[in-house]
């Protein structure tokens, strides 16, 4: 996100202002994008601890069994804050990668190994609390409301939409917010 | 609209595209997993995990924290190291993130000089 808005606001009035710009709407809807996939995780998480009463990740295992659809959940969830495609962390990470390779190739490399650095402690996450054996203390335990299911559901619906119709969410939300921050005069014009 | 490209000004992602083919290969999987023996029977006994030939009960389980221990013990230096920076004092960690956005600029710099 930092990368993303810094380098569109680096770049104004240097030769790289469009790939700046473009720069600059992948950091915007990483933004948009990472609000979503962080609370979607943030709510699986909530929805283990609800269910095992445990937050230590060694006291977990093979929960998939009894919690399949949270175990779904998570994966798309992951799978988002790791970039991987057709979701949306990987539309918004695309975007930041690529422009900033034509600042600095040094950057987008930066970028794209803590991605796969994410990618490697999210896969300890899935396989160590999600799969495995089932432990003996956690034999009772049954997969959360359907009212928690809803909310984790409804954040994987827009994370898939806004992975596969990126352009759309990107020319009707994000360029015209990246426009007003790059043209401050017609903002500060509008607000008067 | 269906195909609409996400462009980022050097290249396009087209995700409709992409799910396509990821669905062509997983048929074509499909394809060739039909083609193995018809006589094979699913049972648990088959699938049960197990440890030096000897079946596996939950204790032999790979716990959260015995994850990448290969790399962690491979990296231990560079691992020691970060921890020593990690000194809870925060004029030390104002340091850090002035000291990387300097760099991150420099980079920038160095990027637009030599494009321009």
């Amino acid at each position: 996100m930092l990368l993303g808005v810094g380098l569109g606001l680096f770049a104004i009035n240097t030769p790289l202002a469009s790939f700046g710009f473009k720069a600059m709407l992948g950091g915007m809807f990483h933004i948009l994008n990472h609000a979503m996939y962080k609370g979607l995780l943030f709510l699986t998480a909530g929805a283990v601890i609800y269910a095992t009463g445990k937050r230590n990740l060694d006291e977990l295992s093979g929960l998939a069994r009894k919690m399949p659809l949270t175990a779904i959940f998570f994966i798309i969830g992951a799978a988002a804050i790791a970039g991987l495609p057709p979701t949306n962390g990987f539309a918004s990470k695309f975007l930041i990668y690529e422009s900033s390779y034509m600042f600095n190739p040094l950057l987008a490399a930066i970028a794209m190994i803590v991605s796969v650095l994410t990618l490697v402690s999210f896969i300890k996450v899935f396989c160590s609390v999600f799969l495995g054996p089932e432990l003996k203390d956690l034999s009772g335990i049954k997969e959360v409301p359907k009212s928690m299911l809803f909310a984790m559901l409804l954040l994987c619906i827009f994370i898939i939409l806004f992975g596969i119709f990126p352009d759309i969410v990107v020319k009707g939300i994000v360029e015209p917010a990246a426009s007003a921050l790059l043209n401050q005069s017609a903002y500060i014009g509008a607000v008067l | 609209m269906i195909f609409a490209m996400l462009e980022t000004g050097e290249g396009f992602f087209a995700p409709v595209i992409f799910i396509a083919f990821a669905l062509l290969i997983g048929i074509t999987v499909l394809l060739f997993r039909s083609f193995g023996r018809k006589d094979f029977v699913y049972n648990k006994e088959k699938a049960a995990p197990f440890f030096s030939g000897n079946s596996s009960d939950e204790n032999d389980r790979l716990k959260a924290s015995d994850y990448f221990w290969g790399f962690f013990e491979a990296m231990n230096p560079y691992y020691r190291a970060i921890i020593r920076m990690h000194t809870g004092i925060i004029n030390d960690y104002v340091f850090w993130f002035v000291a990387t956005a300097t760099i991150v600029l420099l980079l920038l710099f160095a990027g637009v000089v030599l494009w321009a």
